[in-house]
């Protein structure tokens, strides 16, 4: 039996270490490790409660507009502020988390996971005129290949000239990146890190410059979702095809719901979202969630079994470094003691199945072309083609509560600080559901604890033995040249690992020099 | 802390685009209203940055800007330093605050 360490997994997020074990080129078994410990639960506490809105951001540069926005909610409703918020605060809330969305996932497709199905070395002769292509070229001759290499070999399937021209959709990406993040400015305030959603609404208040400023943007990047990130999923589906029969995983999922449809209800669970909240398995029916049924198991994790199998309400962050039998920073979070994989996947899947007919109308006709169903959605090329067009119904959707907004009427509710209180804020990340939940007792953070995307997505195996969502998915792979593990690492990037801020530097042959813990 | 003048040399507050209302004393009194956001909690009097002038994401807006405070997340010692962030800081004397540009 021999055994693959991919440590660290590069053009992903944060650290992630993939371990497995290979058996006549069949992975046997799959261990996924987070080797950071981070502790924001541990800096909460203390804390004025409107402050976790600002520092909870801070887990990541890359997804901040998610955890300030789950932890509006949170606060939102430990404030007594669900249902009163504004209708310009919900839409601009709306639409910055969908500028922050789009951003990521476009960041994903193209600068993460592409480069694993396109030969960026083919730009070395390209002849023509193209000036982005000639300076990728140019670039390559100067022998910077920094953002390219390391990367394995002899799995490129693409003639030179597609090759060449999503080489060139990747420089473009870039542009609809910033383009997507001056969104997130134009209402935010800043990316990474706005300012302007808070408990209560936002603080930015919409006038019709900013409305302009924000279209003409958004309606540049729906013209590239459709005419380049859309057709190039679909290019990489055709030539890659086996994906869709690789990497399934647990083939359970969940999904939170997200973007508010409704300010009026006051249960965040019961309100009118974009995408529904659920569960869907193998069967794909639809479940509904009870948010009390999720728990973090941490007997593989480095933490103190004593706070093993509670609920986030519940829950405590002990660190027990160096634990017997763990060997990972992350939690094991389970819905109803079982295996959930959460992302783009499990929200568009949800609304699927709960016959949204907008959904329906994208998935069946591209599913179609490739004479399959539904079915092959639980793969690799079914998160990549999840998460695209889920990029596209948020963006076909902004135009629309751009227009709703109403210039002049207010954004923003106050509201007291209580005494004691509780809070629960659950929403979608862009890399899948994610919640905050907060304990205030004398008006201070008592508790708060997070359960993210990864945690769900990378996590290791739970207290009963049952290994998490990414290492099902890799278990039972046929790995054809165990130098070269193609198969591992598109299975490991299909999920958007996000692991946030480790900080390693590693030798062009991968040796680790130096590590630095951030506790 | 060894960072470039050109950068960290001034304070939020001398280059804020609210400040004539702090010279005014106007307030204010929530969040999203006009008016300087100094007793809402804004750090611009104590943070060194050139946010107000290079702005973010393009120039496209920045914290004031969209009403939201300066929470100092440039300052030394954040956010312990800082925080709570959304309470007024004590009342500080502002270092190089109506000196004359020109000696």
């Amino acid at each position: 039996m021999g055994r693959i360490v991919i440590d660290p997994i590069t053009r992903i997020e944060g650290h992630l270490k993939v371990e497995v074990m290979v058996d006549n080129g069949e992975v046997k078994e799959a261990k996924s490790s987070g080797t950071l410990f981070r502790g924001f639960e541990i800096i909460l506490k203390g804390r004025d409660p409107r402050d976790a809105n600002r520092i909870t951001q801070r887990i990541c540069g890359v997804c901040p507009t998610s955890h300030s926005t789950a932890s509006t909610l949170c606060l939102d409703s430990a404030f007594g502020l669900g249902g009163s918020i504004p209708d310009n605060g919900r839409l601009i809330r709306n639409l910055i988390l969908g500028a922050a969305h789009i951003a990521d996932h476009i960041l994903h497709f193209y600068h993460l996971t592409a480069l694993d199905y396109v030969d960026v070395t083919k730009v070395a002769k390209y002849e023509s005129n193209d000036a982005t292509l000639i300076s990728v070229r140019d670039f390559i001759g100067r022998g910077e290949l920094g953002p390219f290499v390391p990367r394995y070999e002899g799995d490129y399937r693409f003639p030179t000239e597609v090759d060449q021209q999503l080489v060139a959709h990747y420089i473009e990406a870039l542009r609809m990146r910033r383009k997507a993040q001056e969104m997130c400015s134009i209402f935010g305030g800043k990316m990474p890190h706005n300012m302007s959603i808070v408990p209560g609404g936002v603080t930015e208040v919409p006038t019709v410059d900013k409305i302009a400023s924000f279209l003409w943007r958004i309606n540049e990047i729906r013209t590239f979702i459709d005419n380049l990130y859309l057709p190039d999923v679909l290019a990489v589906a055709e030539v890659y095809s086996d994906y869709f029969e690789i990497g399934a995983g647990c083939r359970n999922l969940l999904s939170y719901g997200g973007y508010e449809l409704d300010g009026r209800e006051a249960d965040l669970t019961k309100r009118k979202r974009l995408f529904k909240q659920g569960t869907v398995g193998a069967d794909l029916k639809l479940g509904t969630i009870d948010s009390s049924a999720v728990t973090e198991d941490v007997k593989h994790s480095w933490y103190d079994d004593s706070t093993s199998g509670r609920k986030p309400t519940e829950g405590e962050t002990i660190p027990k470094e160096g634990k017997d039998g763990a060997y990972s920073w992350i939690k094991s979070p389970r819905y109803n003691g079982q295996v959930y994989e959460v992302g783009p996947l499990a929200r568009i899947m949800t609304t699927y199945v709960a016959g949204d007919q907008k959904v329906k109308a994208l998935i069946d006709p591209a599913l179609a072309k490739f004479k399959a169903g539904p079915e092959v959605m639980f793969s690799v090329l079914g998160r990549h083609l999840a998460r695209a067009l889920g990029a596209k119904i948020v963006a076909d959707m902004m135009p629309s509560w751009l227009l709703e907004l109403k210039p002049g009427e207010p954004v923003y509710q106050e509201y007291e600080i209580p005494e004691e209180s509780t809070g629960m804020g659950l929403v979608e990340a862009a890399r899948g559901a994610l919640g905050h939940w907060i304990e205030i007792k004398d008006k201070r953070i008592a508790n708060y604890q997070c359960v993210v995307p990864s945690t769900w997505n990378m996590s290791p195996r739970d207290d009963k033995g049952q290994p998490g969502p990414l290492e099902q998915a890799l278990t039972g792979t046929q790995v054809r040249d165990e130098e070269n593990p193609f198969e591992l690492v598109r299975i490991v990037r299909s999920f958007d690992p996000c692991l946030a801020c480790a900080i390693h530097l590693i030798t062009p042959k991968g040796k680790t020099l130096s590590e630095f813990r951030v506790v | 802390m060894n960072r470039p003048k050109a950068f960290y040399g001034q304070l939020i507050h001398e280059n804020c685009p609210r400040r004539a209302y702090y010279d005014e004393q106007k307030f204010a009194k929530k969040l999203s209203d006009p008016g300087c956001l100094y007793e809402l909690g804004c750090k611009g009097p104590v943070t060194h940055a050139d946010c107000p002038l290079r702005m973010w994401n393009h120039g496209v807006n920045w914290c004031v800007a969209c009403g939201g405070l300066c929470i100092g997340c440039a300052c030394e010692g954040f956010p312990d330093l800082v925080s709570p962030i959304y309470e007024k800081t004590a009342d500080i004397t502002l270092p190089n605050i109506g000196q004359r540009v020109v000696q």
